[in-house]
């Protein structure tokens, strides 16, 4: 009798303190029902899809992580993933030249960056809130698109080469993006956990004044984050030129909700102060296999977003409500 | 600094979003003229306009940004404007975006019936809602016609695609491929908008009757990304279909199907951008490996119900017999291409950049001898 309930209380303890652990529970649980109504899907194409599509996600992911964890948020994200998207396929043009690619490369990191400079000086220099300010930075990006290519981009998709080397499935399943992923996953693992860096942005997000008064230059490290926040949107969308056979304008504009729920369900706390890449990922899988999940089984569209929605609203009440010791 | 900061974060956006609304069309010389198919000039009509030396024509557009077929629909009217205006028939052509903001839309309506507009042509937001500047304009004397998206009024004329045709294009050739007992993946655009409704119901009609059975619907919302996540989640599921009939973002569709090694589908259909027409050519570049139609879903439609408006405007009478009804003119598509005539029409789009569409669009002269007496 006792060794149950010290069961039943580790779980409870379990489910209460390990929401990166039960992101992958759930996710795991729901393939598994997915498999078992439909063994058809158990198949390298499924494994494929849910890889690479999760990959795409936490890669765009990243620079909200940052930032949502400094205690701000960047509705700029898929903007900014579209405007480097059409730039670095107007860079390449279609040459296999890897100095282009570079070149390509380059100019995504430095027009994420600026963009990324715009979010910081708004929201920390300005100190006007962030949502309002990333969300109209956003409407500049996205329009800025059209003013430049007056909606009809030149150039609209990326060498195939290129195309190859981000959608090329090893052993017909295994998408080359986990690749680009993985080594995502390894910078961000080592700047949050590894560097004083990450040490001080989350004492910001968490407790702003403490952390000025423990001697961190919190709007330095704000402002930094924005701005690498910002590049790595720019990378994402590089990637995403890739990842995608047709750029246009808007491409990716969808991303920026997709890498805010991702964050979200990863653990990392709207209000700041907690949170961690492997989150994102686990948040991440958790999404992409419950829609994969919903279409596999045959739910139409309708009930299937009405599903997504109350699944991931029961998700964020149980694990994103901030914890009343702050400030 | 806080201060200073603020309110140069305020000029800068507001420098960012006059350029950007200068980018969307905003004025006669806004759009650069696109390359359309059958455009052709606009000789002068035997009535002469208006004394002032043209008709002054305010063309609404619900949005722009974010939309290429709106990009086409903007530069095609532009031309057609410019066109109209070198024959003598428009004097003043201006062009206003709602952004998707009904209230602006109202208030920018309002403004062009103040300001005196001959013809006011309107893509609207919604089938519902700018009653009252209707009654306003009509009263004002002012030629209201209503362009794409269909607006539910009998005072008004509307000029829109011919979805329903448009749509059963798409099933006849895909019961012409695939045949009875088949089995389709439908992807519809957005669910709820007036183009995808009229089209999901001729096809669910059709190929009920023709025995093929629609396995899966789901929406991509005209957008790539979210079509390549469903086709992806298709094959996974895996999900027996033949082939899929399909409108746009038929490059989202094919990224999955490439990227995961899957067979192609029996049969695809798709509309009209460039880039999917070259793609789809080139899959089928030494044999028919993948069987197609590209149907082409004219953002011209606003350059046609230009020229309507100015057939109106000189007096000319509508010829109901060549309507859908008393107050809708339906404009059927023209541009067809499927594995046959590949070669040709892949000819005719040569100088065409990827990111554009197909589209044709009619003449003062050819809307009179399409729908005037």
């Amino acid at each position: 009798m006792k060794s149950n309930t010290a069961a039943v209380s580790g779980f409870k303890l379990f489910v209460k303190n390990n929401q990166i652990g039960m992101a992958l529970v759930i996710s795991a649980l729901l393939f598994l029902i997915t498999i078992t109504l439909n063994p058809k899907s158990l198949n390298p194409i499924t494994f494929g899809s849910i890889l690479s599509l999760t990959s795409m996600l936490l890669i765009a992911s990243a620079g909200q992580t940052l930032v949502i964890i400094s205690d701000g948020i960047d509705m700029s994200v898929g903007a900014t993933m579209s405007m480097t998207a059409l730039l670095a396929v107007s860079v390449m043009r279609g040459s296999s030249d890897v100095g282009k690619m570079l070149l390509a490369l380059l100019a995504c990191l430095a027009v994420g960056g600026l963009v990324g400079l715009c979010n910081g000086i708004g929201s920390v220099k300005a100190g006007l809130p962030p949502m309002v300010v990333t969300l109209y930075i956003s409407n500049i990006v996205s329009r800025l698109q059209y003013v430049a290519t007056n909606g009809k981009p030149n150039d609209t998709k990326a060498p195939d080469w290129f195309k190859s080397l981000i959608t090329t499935r090893f052993g017909g399943f295994f998408p080359a993006i986990v690749l680009f992923a993985a080594v995502f996953f390894v910078l961000m693992y080592y700047l949050l956990n590894r560097t004083r860096y990450g040490q001080q942005l989350t004492l910001t997000g968490n407790n702003n004044r403490a952390a000025f008064l423990t001697g961190i230059k919190t709007t330095k490290i704000k402002m930094l984050n924005y701005v690498l926040a910002g590049a790595l949107g720019g990378l994402a969308g590089f990637i995403g030129a890739g990842n995608s056979g047709f750029i246009k304008c808007g491409t990716y504009d969808g991303m920026t909700m997709d890498s805010i729920v991702a964050v979200v369900i990863g653990g990392t706390l709207l209000t700041g102060g907690k949170g961690s890449y492997s989150g994102t990922a686990a948040g991440a899988l958790l999404l992409i296999i419950l829609s994969n999940g919903l279409a596999v089984l045959q739910v139409t569209d309708s009930i299937k977003n009405m599903i997504m929605g109350a699944v991931l609203i029961i998700l964020l009440a149980a694990y994103n409500r901030a914890r009343p010791v702050r400030q | 600094m806080k201060k200073v900061l603020s309110a140069l974060l305020v000029v800068v956006m507001i420098g960012a979003l006059l350029a950007a609304c200068g980018g969307t069309g905003s004025g006669a010389a806004a759009s650069t003229p696109a390359a359309s198919t059958p455009a052709a000039s606009t000789p002068a009509p035997s009535e002469a306009p208006a004394a002032t030396g043209g008709f002054k024509v305010a063309s609404h557009n619900a949005v722009v940004e974010g939309n290429p077929y709106r990009t086409v629909y903007e530069d095609q009217m532009a031309e057609a404007a410019n066109a109209a205006k070198a024959a003598g028939l428009i004097s003043e052509y201006n062009s206003f975006v709602a952004n998707n903001d009904p209230a602006l839309e109202t208030q920018q309506l309002e403004q062009s019936i103040n300001d005196g507009y001959d013809i006011i042509l309107v893509n609207p937001i919604a089938a519902s809602g700018l009653d009252a500047v209707i009654d306003k304009a009509t009263d004002a004397g002012i030629t209201y016609v209503n362009a794409d998206c269909i607006y539910d009024s009998d005072k008004i004329l509307n000029v829109v695609v011919d979805q329903d045709a448009y749509a059963k294009l798409n099933s006849d050739f895909v019961i012409k491929t695939l045949g009875a007992g088949s089995k389709v993946v439908q992807f519809k655009g957005i669910e709820g908008n007036s183009a995808t409704e009229i089209r999901s119901k001729r096809w669910t009609e059709d190929l009920a009757a023709a025995n093929i059975e629609i396995v899966k619907a789901v929406a991509h919302n005209w957008s790539d990304p979210e079509a390549k996540q469903l086709m992806s989640e298709i094959l996974a599921s895996g999900l027996e279909f033949d082939g899929i009939i399909n409108e746009e973002s038929a490059q989202g569709i094919m990224d999955a199907i490439e990227e995961a090694g899957a067979p192609y589908p029996g049969c695809i259909t798709s509309s009209e951008e460039i880039a999917w027409i070259r793609r789809i050519a080139k899959i089928n570049e030494n044999e028919l490996v993948c069987p197609f139609i590209v149907t082409e879903n004219p953002p011209g439609i606003g350059a046609t119900a230009l020229a309507v408006a100015i057939n109106v405007r000189l007096g000319n009478e509508l010829d109901e017999s060549k309507m859908h009804s008393p107050t809708e003119i339906y404009y059927a598509p023209q541009w067809i291409m499927t594995y046959d005539n590949m070669a040709e029409k892949l000819d005719e789009v040569k100088d065409m950049p990827d990111s554009m569409s197909i589209s044709s669009y009619l003449s003062v002269d050819q809307a009179k001898a399409a729908y005037f007496k």
